[in-house]
């Protein structure tokens, strides 16, 4: 059978039949587990991907760990990588889908050290302006312990990594429209407990 | 005012982590390493499972070509009511030699007693709950396993733990009408054998005993049967 006339639209047109791309072999050989291309990987994407886990955890040392799960999870998923977006979402996704444990260790090391006061808030001996920026971020991440861990994800990647809708649905996995409502309850809640902090 | 502070929150958080770390390396090298180990615990359960699961074939097929897995089988399900007269036979007896009868390859009664002596008082005096009943009850149209078992336990208790040698041969008769070819069929011929020389029935006796000396029955009981017969039938003197 003469695969042109396999596929009819639905107008009742012949269609030509989807053909698969041909594999690409850097990601053959990291679904494999081959260690250099999974090396390479990393060498092209700790960064962003460290960047993200920063901005949604609020702490080095469980972004680190974030890094290193997101790493070692990625041989096994990216098989799943069609090549719809840049390899480098994918592997934010892959720490999105990982990130729910990391939150919750952050945000519970972020109120038992708030708790006891064993560091102090903030540096003393920075200048007026960045001790203000300083304590406002410190207190956006306490505000964001407050959120839901899909709303953080969507506020993370669309406010703070500034990332338009679209590209922040594909690494979520969900509508643009629910990402974008998802950010509006987050400023809205956000505002309100800064504010609550009083951040003015 | 408000979109501003979060703004202002926004990028001092974009500014303060922008991905560096000094561990970089360090997380690199951990990666790395922990996928190694994985794929080496990958690769090394094929050379695990590959001779474990050969081994495990090679024991289920020797015990099925030996008969060996019939019966340990039966001796792990312990007294099922469709079990087979060995473990049947192997209740009525003590546990050691219960043991004894289900790894061994003979499953002869190690606990009767071969020459014309009296019942054995060692064993056990519980009498089975059909033999309770009475002999005359024991046969049916078509019996099954486990009442031949029961029939074969009750013969067994007639005749080693204080029964009758009449009673005893006919339970061993009645056995071995229902059962003439079944797993326990040389014992309870032997043990008939025995009946018969207790009551005096020599002749008779000798003569069941001969397939036994014969080595019909291999090993199984032939030096005491050679030794019976020549009790039971003096050779006359030159």
């Amino acid at each position: 059978m003469n695969p042109w006339y396999s596929t009819r639209t639905v107008t009742g047109e012949f269609a030509p039949p989807h053909i698969e791309p041909a594999p690409n072999l850097f990601l053959v050989a990291l679904a494999a587990g081959e260690p250099r291309a999974l090396s390479a990987a990393y060498h092209e994407h700790h960064r962003a991907v460290r960047a993200f886990a920063q901005r949604l955890l609020g702490d080095e040392s469980a972004a680190e760990d974030m890094v290193q799960e997101a790493f070692l999870a990625l041989p096994g998923a990216v098989r799943r990588f069609r090549g719809d977006t840049s390899l480098r979402s994918f592997v934010i996704a892959v720490a999105v889908n990982h990130a729910r444990h990391f939150v919750r260790a952050a945000a519970r090391r972020r109120k038992h050290v708030s708790r006891l006061a064993l560091e102090p808030a903030t540096p003393v001996s920075l200048p007026d302006e960045l001790l203000s920026r300083e304590q406002l971020s410190q207190a956006l991440f306490r505000a964001l312990d407050a959120l839901s861990l899909e709303q953080r994800v969507a506020f993370v990647l669309c406010v703070v990594e500034e990332r338009a809708s679209h590209e922040a649905a594909e690494i979520i996995g969900a509508p643009a429209p629910t990402v974008r409502a998802r950010v509006q309850s987050a400023k809205k809640r956000l505002r309100e407990l800064l504010e609550e902090g009083g951040f003015r | 005012m408000n979109e501003d502070l979060l703004e202002r929150a926004a990028s001092a958080v974009r500014e303060r982590y922008d991905g560096g770390s000094d561990r970089a390396a360090l997380t690199e090298a951990h990666v790395l390493s922990a996928f190694d180990r994985k794929n080496r615990r990958r690769n090394r359960l094929p050379l695990v499972a590959i001779p474990l699961l050969a081994a495990m074939l090679a024991t289920v097929a020797w015990g099925t070509v030996s008969g060996n897995l019939r019966a340990r089988l039966r001796a792990i399900g312990g007294a099922h009511p469709t079990s087979k007269p060995l473990t049947a036979k192997a209740s009525s007896a003590s546990p050691l030699v219960s043991k004894q009868r289900l790894v061994g390859p003979a499953p002869e009664a190690s606990t009767q007693q071969p020459m014309l002596a009296a019942p054995s008082s060692g064993r056990s005096r519980r009498t089975p709950v059909i033999a309770k009943s009475g002999p005359r009850q024991l046969l049916t149209a078509s019996p099954s396993e486990s009442e031949i078992d029961a029939l074969y336990r009750a013969a067994h208790h007639e005749q080693f733990a204080g029964g009758t040698p009449a009673q005893a041969l006919l339970l061993w008769d009645r056995y071995l009408a229902v059962a003439p070819n079944g797993s326990m069929s040389p014992e309870a011929r032997y043990n008939r054998a025995i009946a018969l020389a207790r009551l005096g029935r020599k002749g008779e006796a000798a003569t069941a005993l001969e397939p036994f000396a014969r080595g019909e029955y291999g090993g199984y009981r032939r030096t005491e049967a050679e030794s019976l017969i020549e009790v039971l039938r003096p050779r006359p003197l030159p």
